[in-house]
């Protein structure tokens, strides 16, 4: 509608409300019920906002009707927010008039187009003006009159779009189908009054959420990673990533991430749009063992690690590694899953194998001042550690790096306090520095 | 027929008390106390207290060393029976390699190296929340010079580890779970034990901890 409409609309009915067709809420609706549609078939035709046209061809071996088909596309669109009405027909315009002249799924069989189409006007066909003002004049109105007539005559008169027409009052198809490309991106945007605080513009949030976790589902995605924009007032853009531990598809997870985002650091001025993106990958299901402690649902379990990982950062939270490396220490960090495989050795055999010692470490290692006597150290004083040396073991010499320009040396000892602490302690040769590195026990 | 009726009932009640003496059958109250306690994978403490109380909060304290001793016979046992176990780890301290030299299996545990302890009560909370984790141990290291932590939350991580059934034990310097805590226990000594007589051969082998009850609860 344009705004010159808009007014004298206004004008004519004071008491009228002009509301405009969001552009971003069209766009993702219609992407929405792409997904849907493309999660019964791969051959499906987006015509125009709001109207797809499907190939069905070969789904009689999964569904035992066509009616019940049709509902259970009903029932898929209906999951993602978007009420659909669903036409089946042997071609294009058929099922279109099937599916705009029902409320909810309409079936015309096979051979009987004719006896359906034949009482409907003309008027529901997109027909060229100066075509429907030829129709008018013959005194054509409804398909069965204009199917009535003979083709040749019709196509002489009326040219190409004649004789298509007549084709389509027939219930014959008249192009193949032409199958799209999905969308590439799955997004969800929305508009809103301007939101300053963090709680409504959760709110809209979550609703698109739920409409994006409903297209993942549908799709058989799950999002490894969120892309969250905001359009503020008056210009600018705050972008964010949101990072999840571990693929999911939970709402209430992707919540909590933004949440603690926002949290952190707040959108610096009132936001009038929102979108949220994900990066999919293929969902999994995960084979649980017979014979281990039954866990967590996996959902249950990502959510955690994802509320974990935004709690304390990605880099904080996983299944730690020892690195081969002879540097005391050295770990890398995995992403954490549920191990399948049998027991390992029971704790009190390894305890009697291996005895330690074992080491906390101190991180970062915590430079200290040691007091020497005839080479030897004697006493140990760090800002949370000091005590005189009762007992001391070492050094082991560890070099690293030597090819490089800041080569690792460094002598590593095992001092026990006054108190019967005991630490791991090094001196580096680099930094002519002592640091205490662990306590062991 | 009557005879053959009670010759069954007298041929049931022998083999429920042979059983029963074999220690194969328990009353469900008993079953319920049996289950209740899990191994520590410390000799000492089990054969102290009977094992760690699953359901509940454990605070163990260590004023010195032991504490990394502690930790990894924990996470091994706990590991070793095939359940998943995460340590919360506000001090930083975790090291991947004594756990592996403690038959730690490091593919059934997550670290969280939380910043803070009250980042690490809320992340305790999430993980035993996700009832995914058989064990959830807080290591809260010092206790110095970190900030009160609430009450609030150690009374939901009780009700999440009674929920759950999740063994979760804290080892701290100060006690810190207070009355929420079902066993608490101290390390009331430790030495040292050391390999090798000369300074060229001499080894730390690890620490001999005693252990005493300072407050059991229903276990």
């Amino acid at each position: 509608m344009s705004d010159r409409a808009c007014r004298i609309g206004c004008l004519l009915v004071p008491e009228s409300t002009v509301r405009f067709v969001s552009g971003p809420l069209l766009r993702s609706a219609t992407d929405a019920l792409v997904d849907v549609a493309r999660s019964f078939s791969p051959r499906v035709s987006g015509e125009n906002a709001g109207k797809l046209c499907l190939d069905l061809g070969g789904l009689a071996n999964l569904y035992p009707s066509e009616h019940k088909l049709g509902s259970a596309m009903l029932l898929a669109a209906e999951r993602v927010g978007l009420p659909a009405r669903v036409g089946i027909g042997a071609s294009r315009l058929v099922a279109e008039l099937a599916a705009r002249t029902t409320d909810s799924v309409q079936i015309v069989p096979r051979g009987e187009e004719r006896s359906f189409l034949d009482p409907l006007p003309l008027s529901l066909l997109h027909v060229p003006e100066p075509l429907a003002a030829a129709l008018r004049r013959f005194g054509i109105e409804c398909f069965a009159e204009l199917a009535a007539l003979p083709p040749r005559g019709l196509g002489l008169r009326l040219g190409y779009e004649g004789l298509r027409l007549w084709r389509e009052a027939r219930g014959e198809e008249t192009a193949p189908l032409v199958s799209e490309r999905p969308p590439e991106r799955i997004v969800e945007e929305g508009e809103c009054d301007l939101l300053c605080r963090i709680e409504p513009l959760l709110m809209v949030l979550q609703s698109l959420c739920v409409r994006l976790a409903a297209r993942l589902s549908v799709r058989g995605l799950v999002a490894c990673g969120l892309f969250l924009g905001l359009d503020l007032d008056p210009v600018g853009k705050d972008e964010r990533r949101l990072g999840l531990a571990s693929p999911c598809r939970d709402v209430r997870a992707w919540i909590g991430v933004a949440r603690l985002s926002l949290e952190e650091s707040p959108p610096p001025a009132p936001v009038t749009s929102l979108r949220i993106e994900a990066d999919v990958l293929p969902e999994r299901r995960a084979q649980l063992d017979l014979f281990e402690p039954r866990v967590q649902a996996a959902t249950g379990l990502d959510d955690a690690l994802a509320r974990l990982a935004a709690l304390s950062g990605e880099d904080r939270v996983g299944s730690p590694r020892a690195l081969d490396s002879h540097r005391p220490g050295a770990f890398a960090l995995e992403p954490f899953k549920i191990a399948a495989g049998g027991k390992v050795r029971g704790a009190q055999e390894s305890q009697a194998q291996n005895s330690g010692p074992f080491v906390l470490a101190v991180r970062p290692a915590e430079e200290a001042r040691v007091a020497h006597s005839r080479g030897h150290p004697v006493s140990l004083a760090s800002r949370s550690f000091h005590g005189r040396v009762v007992r001391l073991a070492g050094p082991w010499r560890f070099d690293s790096g030597w090819w490089r320009d800041d080569p690792l040396g460094r002598d590593y000892y095992e001092m026990e306090l006054t108190g019967g602490d005991v630490f791991r302690v090094f001196f580096d040769h680099g930094r002519r520095r002592w640091f205490v590195d662990g306590i062991c026990g | 027929m009557r005879l053959s009726e009670d010759m069954q009932v007298c041929e049931a009640s022998g083999i429920i008390r042979e059983l029963r003496q074999r220690g194969l059958l328990f009353p469900a109250g008993e079953i319920r106390t049996r289950a209740a306690v899990v191994s520590s994978g410390i000799a000492k403490l089990d054969s102290l207290c009977g094992g760690l109380p699953a359901g509940g909060i454990t605070e163990i304290l260590v004023p010195g060393s032991g504490a990394a001793g502690i930790l990894y016979a924990l996470l091994a046992a706990a590991t070793s029976r095939g359940e998943s176990a995460a340590v919360i780890d506000p001090r930083d301290g975790f090291e991947a390699s004594s756990a592996t030299s403690a038959c730690v299996n490091l593919q059934r545990l997550l670290w969280v190296r939380a910043r803070g302890r009250r980042q690490a009560l809320h992340a305790c909370e999430i993980a035993l929340a996700s009832g995914a984790f058989g064990m959830v141990v807080l290591d809260m290291g010092p206790g110095r010079g970190r900030g009160p932590v609430s009450t609030a939350a150690w009374m939901r991580i009780r009700n999440l580890a009674r929920t759950t059934g999740a063994v979760v034990p804290v080892i701290s310097t100060l006690s810190m779970a207070g009355p929420f805590a079902s066993l608490a226990l101290r390390v009331s000594g430790s030495v040292s034990r050391w390999r090798g007589k000369s300074r060229a051969d001499k080894l730390f082998e690890g620490m001999e901890l005693s252990f005493e009850v300072t407050r059991k609860r229903g276990v």
